[in-house]
Formats: C-alpha cells, sequence, structure tokens
C-alpha cells in the first residue's frame, strides 16, 4: 500500500549477507509505542507511587501528559495498518504454525513434550530445540520471523492496551456519564494492576533486548545478519536458498520473507516435496 | 503452508486479555474490597511504605506543585484575614493552644480510595473563625496552600460544622510533610480535594470562589456520596 514498502520488498540486501527482518513502518510503529508506553509507565508511577509523587509533584501536569500519551497508545499500530508492511508483521504474530507449537512446548513448564524430555532424557540433551527437520513436514513458506514468545508478548501488549483504554476512559469519563462507582473501582483496580502487569512485562523485553545487541540493530536498522538469523530464527522463510532454487522463491514479489531453515535443512532442500 | 495458515493464536490471546479486563472492572470492585481487608492489618504495621504498592485504599500523595516548601513548627505561620474584625497570623503554638478536637474519621478520595478510620485532631474551623470575628456581608471562605497554587473554598456555613478541622495531627502524630503538614484542613464530610494541605492562608470573602481542582471539572459542593457522579457511603 504505502510507496515506500516497495522499494522494501526484497529480503535480502543486494550484494550483503544481511536479511531485512523490519521495513520501517513497522520500525516507527515499534517506536512509537515504545515511547508513548514508557511514558505512561513513567508518569503512573509519578501519579501512583507516594514518594515519586512528592518527589515530582505537578499532578495536573503528569496527569494530563499520561492522559494523551494513553489516548494516542493505539495510533501508531492503527497507522502502520495503512501500510503493507505493518500488516504483513501484524499477520506473522497472529499467526501461530507448527514451529510454534514445539517452541512452546519445549518450554512450557508444565507441556507434555517437557515432562516427558525431564523423564525420558538425560538433563545433558538439547534442552530446547525445534525438532529435527525431518520431523518437520510442512515447512514455513511464509513468516518464521519471530518466535511464539515473541507473539505472545505481542499480543499481551496488544490487548492490554486495549484494557488500558477501556479502565482509563471509565476512570476518565466515570464522572461526567455517573458511571456506577463499582465499575469506576473496578476499572482503577484493573488499570493498576496491568499497569504492573505490563511493567514487568516491558522490562523482560528489555531485559531481553539488552542481551542481544543483534536484535537490538535488527529493530534500529531493520536488517539482521544471516547467521544471527540462522541461530535465532531458524524457521524464517528468508533462510530459503536462492531463487535459482526455483521453489522457495516464488511468493517473494508478495512476501519479503520466505521459507526458512536452519543450514542443514538448505542441504535437505531439493528433496522437499514442498 | 503459508503464515497465514496457523492458527490466529495472537489475536485469541488480545481478546482474551481484553475479556479479562472487562470481567476485572465487573468484579473488581468487590476482589478490592477483599484484598483491602486482608492488606489492612499489614498497611497499619507497616512503616516502610512498601504497602503503599498494593493496589486499593491507602494514601496516595497528590501535591500540584513542582515542590512545596517545608515549614519547620517554628516557622509556620497561619494568615486569617478578609471579612474579619482581627485579622491575625498564627503560629503552630498559637494554635496548639486552642482548645482540640479529635474526630476519626474516613478519608474518601474523589478518585476513589478510602482511608478507613484515620485519627484526626485539630482546631475546629468554626472557634478559629470565632476567634477573629467574622463580618457581615462574609459568605465563604477561602483557603490557600503554602505550595503557592492550590486553593480550596467552603460557605460559611460549612466551615461552621463541627466536622470541619485546621488539623495539627493526623494518625497520631503531627501531621507529616507529604499530608500536608505542619498544618491542613481536614473536611470530613466531603472529598479529599476539599481537606487542603499545606494550609497557609485563610480568607474570609462575601462569595464562593472555585478552588483548584473545581476550576479543573470537580464539583464545588463536595458531598461524598452525593456529587461529582459518585456513590459512596457518607463519612
Amino acid at each position: 500500500m504505502s510507496v515506500l514498502e516497495g522499494q522494501q520488498n526484497s529480503a535480502v540486501t543486494p550484494g550483503g549477507d544481511d536479511i531485512r527482518r523490519f521495513g520501517p513502518a513497522t520500525r516507527w510503529v515499534h517506536r512509537m509505542t515504545a515511547a508513548l508506553f514508557g511514558s505512561c509507565l513513567a508518569t503512573a508511577a509519578i501519579l501512583y507511587l507516594p514518594p515519586l509523587s512528592l518527589m515530582f509533584g505537578r499532578r495536573d501536569l503528569i496527569m494530563n501528559i499520561h492522559l494523551y500519551c494513553g489516548f494516542a497508545l493505539p495510533v501508531p499500530a492503527l497507522l502502520g495498518w495503512l501500510t503493507l508492511g505493518f500488516r504483513r508483521d501484524a499477520t506473522e504474530l497472529n499467526r501461530f504454525a507448527t514451529p510454534d507449537s514445539a517452541w512452546l512446548r519445549a518450554r512450557l513448564p508444565f507441556s507434555q513434550a517437557r515432562r516427558q524430555r525431564q523423564s525420558t532424557r538425560p538433563p545433558a540433551t538439547r534442552p530446547v530445540a525445534a525438532p529435527p527437520v525431518a520431523a518437520r513436514p510442512n515447512l514455513l513458506r511464509v513468516g518464521g520471523k519471530f518466535n511464539a514468545g515473541q507473539k505472545l508478548y505481542a499480543a499481551v501488549v496488544a490487548g492490554s492496551i486495549l484494557v488500558f483504554l477501556g479502565t482509563g476512559l471509565v476512570m476518565y469519563l466515570g464522572q461526567d456519564l455517573s458511571i456506577p462507582d463499582r465499575y469506576r473501582t473496578g476499572a482503577s483496580f484493573v488499570h493498576t494492576l496491568f499497569a504492573y502487569g505490563i511493567f514487568f512485562a516491558v522490562c523482560g523485553h528489555l531485559w531481553m533486548a539488552s542481551r542481544d545487541p543483534v536484535a537490538r540493530a535488527g529493530m534500529r536498522t531493520g536488517y539482521v545478519p544471516r547467521w544471527w538469523a540462522v541461530s535465532e530464527h531458524p524457521h524464517w522463510s528468508a533462510l530459503a536458498p536462492a531463487p535459482a532454487d526455483g521453489i522457495a522463491d516464488a511468493p517473494s514479489p508478495d512476501a519479503p520473507d520466505d521459507d526458512s531453515a536452519p543450514p542443514q535443512h538448505l542441504r535437505l532442500r531439493p528433496d522437499d516435496p514442498a | 503452508m503459508n503464515v497465514a495458515d496457523g492458527a490466529p493464536i495472537g489475536r485469541r490471546v488480545v481478546l482474551g486479555v481484553a475479556a479479562l479486563g472487562a470481567v476485572g472492572v465487573a468484579v473488581g470492585s468487590s476482589v478490592q474490597r477483599a484484598l483491602d481487608q486482608a492488606v489492612a492489618p499489614l498497611r497499619a504495621r507497616d512503616t516502610t511504605g512498601l504497602t503503599n504498592l498494593i493496589p486499593g485504599n491507602g494514601f496516595e500523595i497528590y501535591t500540584v506543585t513542582s515542590s512545596v516548601p517545608h515549614l519547620s513548627a517554628a516557622s509556620y505561620q497561619l494568615k486569617v484575614h478578609g471579612l474579619v474584625n482581627e485579622p491575625a497570623s498564627l503560629t503552630l503554638a498559637d494554635l496548639e493552644a486552642m482548645p482540640q478536637t479529635k474526630l476519626t474519621r474516613d478519608f474518601q478520595c474523589v478518585t476513589g480510595w478510602r482511608v478507613g478510620d484515620v485519627p484526626w485532631s485539630g482546631v475546629r474551623l468554626g472557634d478559629l473563625l470565632d476567634r477573629v470575628g467574622v463580618r457581615s456581608g462574609a459568605r465563604a471562605i477561602t483557603f490557600r496552600s503554602f505550595d503557592g497554587i492550590y486553593d480550596e473554598s467552603l460557605t460559611l456555613e460549612e466551615a461552621r460544622r463541627p466536622d470541619v478541622l485546621v488539623a495539627l495531627r493526623m494518625l497520631s502524630g503531627p501531621v507529616s510533610y507529604e499530608h500536608g503538614g505542619p498544618v491542613r484542613l481536614y473536611v470530613a464530610p466531603m472529598y479529599g480535594y476539599k481537606s487542603i494541605k499545606w494550609l497557609g492562608e485563610i480568607e474570609v470573602v462575601d462569595a464562593v470562589a472555585p478552588g483548584y481542582w473545581e476550576r479543573r471539572g470537580y464539583d464545588v459542593e463536595a458531598w461524598i456520596g452525593k456529587s461529582n457522579g459518585r456513590s459512596d457511603k457518607a463519612v
């Protein structure tokens, strides 16, 4: 849809060994949402925590910043929705495919897969890994640039934005609309609890980002090196073989992210019936 | 297999989180009450302020300026002037020398939180007005904080109620700095924004002038349970 996206469609930079992970729309949505969310959390802390309230004061100003940053929170994503690139990333975040189930099964504390692995295998075996290539009959032809954890995080943040907006509106309009006290109390209770939740979620997000400079560079520049993609997102379609292969890149004009697999998969690719 | 073929789990999670929020709004008030009861003993014994992190009925600290001067007991003065016979500047010692009234009443904020059974003590505003002598033509009081910005108002009739105090003590000690010390107002039957903190000036005037938050939308008549679209239990 956007003019820019037309130029961004090639997944691999010409000549380089970098792979395009995020288009400009996605990066701007990320940046603006982060700035707004950060402002909301900072002002929330000032409004809510007595020592900070006392230190910063100016309740009217802080409240207005919180209010308008909050109302603006969904705007970047809504604007991003006007671009093909962001919609594609959002679709990818929405859809959970076979590798995501495997990823989750390998990590969820009470999953059957994990229990079995812990009871039947010596602890020295790979704790978390995608199943062997042969066990994956349906490889992704599109997608794979996010793991299931990232997809869940995105969904939880998006859902929380809706909750913050809804409960915030109940608190803000409660007086004018004479909303019953119990819903106003309920709304502010939920608003507070979700604020704690999202604070810890964002801390986790930042902590993970702090441990991976390549991932950060990917969000900053849009590109990540191939070796990183191979190790972090082995299912990523952009890791598929070059166009000469004739199979993997068929949908590439439409999809920046093509079929993907770890290196051993690349060797198997000619036999892949897909 | 195309990415669009995967299950739309993301959307379900988004909707699930939103639904959780909606359920929370519906039952949050009851949960809040249960939680308040459960942590009340903790709050009562807490000296660290950590229980303020628990959502619910603890004091929140609202200040509208960037900073508020720290006034010591020795440097504090309360200016009482306007339509009075004997304008005065009262020191803390002057106020302490007057008859003290004790009340144990809730503090109810218009944003919803309520701190139960707060011990208050101080000079009845009515006694103070008698001391300086209100002139005919006086209809209302304007209060100003020594933070330099916050102001509030009461009608003369409201000001003479026995449950309106110029509070010197609160929570079994002198009114602390964060609660508006050394001297604040406590208007028991009205929402907290009437109970002006860091009280510096009382002016007797001929008409009610809406206060700081009232100019920003709150009701000038701030009766608990009968204003601001709320129906809280009266204090």
